[in-house]
């Protein structure tokens, strides 16, 4: 997993994964964009640009995905994520496999996601996304899901 | 900031910076180096096997590398890496340029550096490892300097 700031990434372009997020990161204002799907990559590989409310952690799921990175950018409030080691994360609690999603409960570490930061997360690596940060009630995001 | 158990490292690989020192750690067991210092491409790029008792918090320092990306592996035992953003640290409050060195007196967040964790810090990453994990105890571990 990768954990940074927006000014930094350029520092992970050549992971050949990421190198289309960031040129499209780096050439588009995102943080100007409504909410909605945009496609990178044709449909494969697409920006989704959300808002939601914080919630307590109980109140989320900590989940894998097996064919998508998840590449999170955080453009305004605040959200914590938990993330779950990949070998901690073998045998799901329940499953959503046509979204590609596999639910876990395993030890997990809380990464802040503040205006500017980002957070990418590979196939089989847990996280728990949108738990509350503070009284921080939402969050707004880029998100890239690229299929690997 | 790249945080991951060493068996996931390939991912990070094209990362041009990191491709050797990746490449070093997948051909050697570095269990079984002796504690030391390995040149592997002379200044460029060398290795430091440690033995040393975890601090309390107060006694390890937050810093910052100019000159080298510190490449932190967990052989044998557990402690708490701090981390923070360089951008949120304000000015250092000691600098000793001629040995990479710059401190700062700020908060940071912990995560456990347990058996097998790598964490890859870049010059924007303020670090402050060999911090106690619930009790001061002697760990084994390796840190790849790699000049930038």
């Amino acid at each position: 997993m990768i954990y940074d700031t927006v000014e930094n990434m350029g520092v992970y372009r050549d992971i050949p994964a990421l190198t289309k997020c960031i040129a499209y990161f780096e050439t588009h204002d995102v943080a100007q964009f409504e909410i909605g799907r945009y496609p990178v990559d044709g449909e494969d590989t697409y920006l989704l640009i959300d808002d939601n409310p914080t919630a307590d952690a109980s109140e989320k799921k900590l989940e894998t995905h097996k064919t998508y990175i998840d590449f999170f950018i955080t453009l305004g409030g605040e959200e914590k994520v938990g993330y779950a080691k990949r070998s901690d994360c073998v045998e799901p609690k329940d499953a959503l496999p046509e979204v590609d999603a596999y639910f876990f409960d395993a030890p997990e570490q809380y990464f802040e996601m503040k205006k500017g930061m980002f957070l990418i997360v590979f196939p089989g690596e847990g996280h728990r996304t949108k738990v509350r940060n503070g009284d921080v009630p939402t969050v707004r995001r880029a998100v890239f899901k690229i299929l690997v | 900031m790249i945080y991951d158990s060493v068996d996931n490292l390939k991912t990070y690989r094209e990362i041009p910076a990191l491709t050797k020192v990746i490449d070093y750690i997948q051909a050697n067991d570095l269990c079984k180096l002796a504690v030391g210092k390995y040149e592997i491409d002379g200044d460029r790029l060398y290795l430091m096997i440690q033995e040393y008792v975890t601090k309390n918090p107060e006694d390890a320092r937050v810093e910052t590398h100019e000159r080298y990306i510190d490449v932190q592996i967990m052989l044998d035992g557990m402690e708490y890496m701090g981390y923070a953003p360089r951008s949120a640290c304000g000015d250092p409050v000691e600098t000793r340029p001629d040995e990479d060195f710059w401190f700062y007196d700020t908060e940071v967040r912990y995560y456990e550096m347990a058996n097998n964790t790598c964490m890859i810090l870049f010059p924007h990453d303020a670090h402050q490892p060999q911090v106690r994990y619930q009790e001061n105890r002697k760990v084994h571990k390796a840190v790849f300097k790699v000049h930038v």
